[in-house]
């Protein structure tokens, strides 16, 4: 199609650009105004493309600009019914990759992506030919950078589309052809970046394994040899990466060449670029986690004599990282504010306007606020606030890969470990240099399974030695003993615990431990209060409660002091503890809770509704509420009054920017650690929570119901953990009035589930349990065929989480209970299997009481077909398969004894001693007949 | 326009990256490591960096030494002359005129990659390297003409008006005055307040009868109330019409403040550079600002949103006044997508490669389909018991799963795209747009990223909060890679 443009226009539309990009403001809002005009004409596609590769009288910006609309023209425009006529566009976007101007050139390739990605192979078939043909073609002036800029457009199509390419498309499969060409261009002479490109377009189409790949797959890995001493930077890197998806998908393939292959990423762990050396390990990583070499000991331990010594020296702090340490640690004092408060005013206040919720980077990761066209209002400050936080030396680098490389071979290969580091750390962690000996204790840690393994006998002198580095003078040492220390926990702990031979080995362990998360340095303190909670975890609490008292005290301290980071351990470690020491601990002293509440109770004040800071509070309080019931009775009014205003109006505001998109979208979290805080005030007052309920207002169950919609999975998640406590405590009082819309809701959480909401639908159907359970048939029969009908797929599904597929078997137990044997029985045979399979080794709580007296129920609908028939050989064997849970019980409740005796005879009787003996007790193992014999005399 | 071509042959070098850069980052690695000391020192020395005169100084200048081509910005009224607005043609043009001028007087500068060019020789500079490695090195292209480097800007010198930064919220005016009396004749000087509260906002303007007192002032430090403060020459209200300002972001905490000025006075005539520092650890934080006597110099500089500096590819934007930020918006909006891609969603976003299955209608589909019609017979069920029906709304025809699946999926920069412009496509069904009627039609939620938290024990509830940091923990790949 042939196409030219009005000069006129043309130029009109260069002085609309130009105006777009003036300093004056009235001009430039003019000139939007006019090019939004401008961009309801119907052939300003081709305008833009005018500018953009043709038009090289037009300044670089300009062009730049014309170009940017152009993509966001076409990506805006992707859905409509009938898009414009862009066979005009699609013939000569190609020219601009030959432009002399980069930027023309880059921006060219950016519309190239967008445009491929919407037309693809059948609606831009000229695409990848052309494209193609212009890597190989050699300029007349020996530049390569249109030969460049085509490799890298070819490139970004290949990442996005790889899918979509991997088809055959008018008898033949274009990537064929275009693999053909890639290896090719894999040794193009000129460019270092279209070898790379070449590369990396190649490994996309791995993933899939597709045949017009491994075809090709020998000599592709033999290029990738040849290329293996390749100058570019970014050639070597590629090289790695592909190694590594070639590993994934055709390990067979890596693993002749395995050698070779080993020899050089460690070769390249020693190359100038971390990019590349850190690519290199990765390879290394995921060798050492794949499933091949997990149980080929062969592939691995030969090389380890040389793997070992590398990933050891790269553990070592680079000398950047140690420069930027240096001065960090210097300036590091636990007194200073996490926060540069006294930054320039006008940032200062420019902070006031978004939300609060969007700074604070106390959360780094958190969720992304969808507030329509609001994202790019981030002021610059906040990117590099949590820049700050983040620093450099968080980041995934070489030396974390290596010490994750490491950690994981010991874990499968720990007897060749030990040999080969053993020696080398025992001579290095003595060292006079802080790095070398920083790295030993690091690489002790990352070994400690296997230590704990096999090398016991080192530790009563590694422990002490670790203990002492606690005092070491830099503080990066202390750090990273605090950790490895934590690592050995389980070790100190059980010495202690069971009067072993390092029992006295706690006591200063643990002390030490304390001091040092009151270290001048924040760093330390992160550390050493990470790993006290590691070892208020590991421990027995018999041994945690020597230190009741003290650990109080000291937390009280510590809130006076730490800063916002490390508060968020610190409340952690808190809830940890007062888990671990639970009600009678607590409650058996006054003073206890005297200290342990009123720091917290501060912090509730200080902190704002709007203070990403209150999540962690309120998540420990939430866990300090539900431990000490009514000890906490004194603040409970306050608490869930603040609570459930929080949690209105989060749901309000949320609603609202719905319809109003000016409005920012208050963070998720808010919502969540709310309603765990009520979940925990309810756990904690039980029965008498109705009454917390309605003194307030604002109803919580209709804020409930809201966040059953949610569409955050987080949300829904902790909904259903409170629904359920509610209808533990407060099911006629509170949750009653909804059930409609609660079993509904319910039902669409198990009906919509998917692989990564198991923990919301796992919250829902126990939720489902508990109220069933409490509830009079006739409230309930209604409901119960249907969902039934959700739950049997789920205990039978073969993709279930087993805490999902417990509390399933749980729940259509516990649905007999009240009379919904009715409905229950007939289906019986569908899912006796997996629910005795699932009920079999449950730990002895009321949960398995209450979901096998239902369950007799159910079968007592259905005695003989339930099974499957106890006529045939199926039948039999399903029954034994419940008897066998009968067996395993060990302590049933004594009603609940009387009903398996009850069962266990009649079931005798009905089919004759001889079947009884031969046939359904012949599968059983010794133990559990014995029990049934001794117990039931069956 | 010949003065563009120059630019562009200066741009080109800044991309042609990776055989330069290449060699540039091992050279300087090791010049790094040796500097490291002496850097520190200096960083240490440097005074705080505040942001320079958002705040437009009071008073006059008559001095101006080129041709003002700008008008003045809308949001305040000069008192002095009007610039009055001119045409875009004639504006274009007298840019054109500037540039020339400028461009004749400068001498020709240091440029920061042609040093390290220079010095490589082909052999390795890094220990432990492979000479191997260097055989088949492609020919390296002679290195392009130093551009132009621009002289410090004299916009400001005719005055005595200082800028003072970085003031301890005590420091009084008086204590101010009487310690810069020093230095000469104090004719005027303010503190600004926070208007609520009257409390100081730690910065203020003071004006010295002799211009040259400001000379002597800004030699050395100063610390006043126990707190480094940071003095600057000021810039008059008409002349900051026609500076412009930058901010730079992304910035190698390894350059240090006069490489961070020497770079960027090759596109204009820097009045002030400012590389924030941060005063408790003394390293840069990795942004700053610079303000030009033109904002040509501005255009300039913004034609590359990325710049290479060390290695590091630095971002550049515009910093307007608080005003401007909506219009802008929308353009860096889509000059962020048009780099966003690049950076990939593969780790932000990216939805894990399910893409395989969905071209057919795979078993799983079809034993989802069937549940999805029992349960709409449920929900039709269960309108007819129930009285009121506070929620449950009237579903609608299913929607076919098939069509559903068949949207292509792995387009990283159009989820980017979705998530700023919150795009009507529903590909995701009920995940993005917020309403509850699709979620009643028990659409397909799309892929989600949410790890599991794992629920403990048999006991089912337990809430949705992550902690984010379970700890410390030495190599978690929580972080950034």
């Amino acid at each position: 199609m042939s196409w030219t443009p009005e000069p006129q226009a043309l130029e009109q539309l260069r002085h609309i650009f130009r105006g777009t990009l003036s300093s004056n403001n009235n001009e430039r809002k003019l000139a939007n105004e006019a090019l939004d005009q401008a961009k309801l004409q119907p052939e300003i596609e081709n305008y833009l493309l005018e500018l953009l590769v043709v038009d090289d009288s037009a300044k670089s910006d300009i062009r730049a600009a014309a170009g940017i609309n152009l993509k966001n023209s076409i990506l805006n425009r992707r859905h409509q019914k009938a898009p414009p006529n862009r066979s005009y566009l699609l013939e000569n976007i190609l020219k601009g990759l030959m432009s002399k101007d980069n930027m023309v050139r880059n921006i060219t390739g950016n519309v190239i992506t967008s445009l491929f990605s919407i037309y693809g192979l059948e609606g831009w078939p000229q695409a990848l030919p052309q494209l193609l043909e212009l890597v190989n073609h050699t300029s007349t002036d020996g530049s390569m950078t249109s030969q460049e800029a085509a490799s890298g457009a070819l490139s970004k199509i290949c990442e996005d589309s790889f899918y979509s390419l991997d088809v055959e498309f008018n008898g033949e499969r274009p990537l064929n052809f275009m693999i053909s060409n890639f290896l090719k261009l894999m040794n193009h002479p000129g460019s270092g970046k279209i070898r790379a490109n070449s590369i990396h377009c190649i490994a996309q189409f791995i993933p899939l394994k597709t045949q017009s790949f491994l075809v090709h797959i020998d000599e592709y890995l033999q290029k990738l040899f040849e290329l293996a001493h390749d100058p570019s930077r970014e050639v070597r890197k590629n090289i790695c990466s592909s190694f590594a998806l070639i590993l994934e998908t055709r390990p067979d393939k890596l693993m002749p060449h395995l050698d070779g292959v080993i020899n050089y990423c460690l070769h390249l762990m020693q190359d100038p670029s971390e990019e590349v050396a850190l690519e290199a390990c990765e390879f290394l990583l995921a060798l050492s986690t794949a499933p091949e070499t997990e149980s080929d000991k062969e592939i691995f331990s030969p090389k380890l004599k040389m793997i070992l010594p590398t990933l050891l020296d790269k553990m070592v702090y680079s000398e950047e990282d140690i420069f930027l340490m240096e001065i960090a640690d210097s300036k590091d004092d636990a007194t200073i504010a996490d926060k540069d408060e006294d930054i320039k005013p006008l940032n200062a206040k420019s902070k006031d306007i978004h939300s609060v919720a969007n700074t604070n980077s106390a959360s780094n990761g958190s969720t992304k606020k969808k507030a329509a066209g609001d994202d790019s209002d981030s002021d610059f400050d906040d990117d590099e606030d949590e820049d700050d936080e983040d620093s450099e030396l968080d980041q995934w680098s070489l030396r974390k890969c290596s010490a994750a490389t490491l950690d994981i071979l010991s874990l499968n290969l720990p007897g060749e470990v030990l040999n080969v580091t053993l020696p080398i750390l025992q001579d290095r962690i003595v060292s006079q240099e802080w790095p070398v000996r920083e790295a030993a204790i690091l690489a002790f840690g990352a070994i400690s399974k296997s230590c704990l393994e096999l090398a016991r006998e080192k530790l009563p002198t590694l422990v002490p030695f670790l203990v002492d580095r606690l005092k070491d003078s830099e503080p990066r040492v202390r750090q990273i003993a605090c950790w490895t220390l934590s690592r050995f926990a389980t070790w100190i702990a059980e010495e202690a615990h069971e009067g072993g031979q390092y029992a006295n080995y706690f006591q200063p362990t643990f002390q030490s431990i304390v001091a040092c998360s009151m270290d001048q340095k924040k760093v330390v303190q992160e550390a050493a209060c990470s790993a006290l909670s590691s070892f208020i975890e590991e421990s027995d609490s018999t041994l945690i409660e020597y230190y009741l008292g003290p650990l109080l005290d000291h937390f009280a301290k510590c809130f006076q002091t730490y800063q916002r980071k490390n508060l968020i351990i610190l409340y952690d470690c808190v809830q940890t503890f007062v888990e671990k020491m639970g009600y009678d601990n607590l409650a058996s002293k006054p003073e206890y809770v005297n200290t342990l509440l009123p720091p917290l109770l501060h912090k509730w004040q200080i902190l704002d509704d709007n203070d990403t800071g209150l999540w962690p509070l309120l998540e420990c309080m939430a866990s300090i509420a539900a431990t000490l019931g009514e000890l906490f009775a004194p603040y409970a009014v306050p608490v869930y009054e603040r609570a459930i205003n929080i949690l209105s109006n989060c749901i309000q505001l949320d609603l609202q920017t719905h319809t109003d998109p000016s409005i920012e979208a208050p963070e998720k979290d808010f919502i969540v650690t709310s309603l765990d805080l009520v979940d925990g005030l309810i756990q904690g007052f039980g029965h008498h929570s109705a009454d917390l309920i309605r003194q307030h207002n604002t109803n919580l169950m209709e804020l409930l119901m809201l966040c059953f919609e949610d569409h955050s999975a987080d949300v829904r998640q902790s909904a259903y953990a409170l629904l359920g406590d509610l209808s533990i405590f407060t099911l006629d009082p509170i949750v009653k009035p909804y059930l409609q819309s609660i079993f509904l809701s319910i039902g669409n959480e198990i009906n919509n589930r998917s692989y990564s909401t198991f923990p919301v639908y796992n919250n829902a159907i126990w939720a489902l349990g508990e109220i069933a359970m409490r509830l009079p048939y006739e409230e309930m029969k209604h409901y119960l065929a249907n969902l039934v009908n959700l739950l049997i797929p789920v205990l039978n599904g073969s993709d279930i989480q087993q805490t999902v597929l417990e509390n399933a078997a749980i729940c259509l137990g516990r649905m007999g209970l009240n009379g919904g044997a009715e409905v229950i029985s007939p289906r019986l045979p569908e899912f006796i299997v997996q629910w005795c399979a699932q009920m079999l080794y449950l730990v002895d709580n009321s949960e398995k009481e209450t979901g096998f007296q239902g369950m007799l129920n159910i079968i007592h609908g259905n005695p003989d077909q339930g099974f499957g028939g106890l006529s045939n050989q199926q039948g039999k064997k399903n029954l034994s398969l419940f008897v066998v849970c009968i067996g395993n019980y060990m302590e049933p409740p004594e009603h609940l004894k009387q009903l398996f005796g009850q069962f266990l005879v009649s079931y005798k009787q009905l089919l004759g001693g001889d079947i009884w003996d031969h046939q359904i007790l012949a599968g059983i193992d010794g133990e559990s007949r014995m029990m049934l014999s001794q117990v039931y005399g069956v | 326009m010949s003065s563009y071509e120059d630019d562009e042959a200066l741009f080109e070098d800044i991309y042609d990256d990776d055989n330069e850069v290449a060699k540039e980052k091992s050279t300087e690695k090791n010049n790094e490591n040796k500097d490291a000391e002496t850097e520190a020192e200096k960083q240490d020395q440097k005074p705080e960096a505040e942001t320079s005169a958002a705040s437009v100084p009071e008073g006059s200048t008559s001095s101006s030494n080129q041709a003002a081509a700008t008008a003045t910005t809308s949001t305040s009224v000069s008192e002095d002359q009007q610039q009055p607005n001119l045409q875009p043609p004639a504006a274009a043009s007298q840019q054109a005129d500037q540039l020339q001028q400028t461009q004749q007087n400068q001498p020709i500068g240091q440029h920061p990659f042609n040093s390290s060019l220079s010095s490589y020789t082909g052999q390795p500079a890094y220990p432990g390297a492979d000479p191997n490695l260097h055989q088949q090195y492609p020919p390296v292209p002679p290195p392009p003409q130093p551009p132009v480097q621009h002289q410090p800007s004299s916009m400001g010198r005719e005055t005595g008006k200082m800028f003072i930064g970085g003031l301890n919220w005590d420091t009084t005016e008086e204590g101010l005055v009487s310690y810069f009396s020093k230095f000469g004749e104090v004719v005027d000087y303010t503190i600004m307040k926070d208007n609520n509260t009257g409390k100081s906002r730690g910065f203020g303007f003071l004006t010295f009868r002799d211009p040259k007192s400001v000379d002597e002032v800004i030699k050395t430090d100063h610390i006043l109330d126990g707190k480094l403060i940071d003095p600057k020459r000021a810039i008059a209200r008409e002349e900051q019409d026609k500076v412009g300002k930058i901010f730079v972001g992304g910035i190698d905490p390894m350059v240090n403040e006069k490489e961070f000025h020497d770079f960027f006075s090759q596109f204009g005539s820097i009045i002030d550079a400012q590389l924030m520092i941060d005063k408790d650890s003394g390293r840069s934080r990795g942004f700053g600002f610079i303000t030009f006597d033109s904002p040509d110099a501005v255009d300039r500089v913004t034609v590359n949103k990325f710049l290479t500096l060390k290695g590091k590819a630095m971002e550049v934007k515009r910093a307007e006044p608080r005003g401007q930020h909506q219009q802008n918006q929308m353009q860096q909006q889509q000059q962020q997508q048009q780099y966003n891609y690049n950076y990939g969603n593969q780790y932000g976003q990216a939805y894990p490669q399910m893409a395989y299955g969905q071209q057919q209608m795979a078993p799983e589909m079809v034993e989802y389909w069937q549940r999805m019609q029992q349960w709409f017979m449920f929900q039709q069920q269960a309108q007819g018991a129930g009285g009121e029906q506070k929620d449950v709304e009237q579903p609608g025809q299913p929607l076919n799963p098939q069509q559903q699946a068949n949207e292509p999926e792995g387009d990283p920069e159009q989820n980017s795209d979705r998530n700023n412009e919150n795009a009507n496509d529903d590909y995701r069904g009920g995940y993005d747009n917020g309403q509850r009627d699709q979620r009643r039609m028990n659409l397909p939620k799309g892929p989600r990223r949410a790890p599991p938290s794992g629920p403990s024990g048999s006991r089912g509830g337990r809430g949705g909060y992550h902690k984010r940091s379970r700890g410390y923990h030495p190599y978690n790949r929580g972080g950034r890679r």
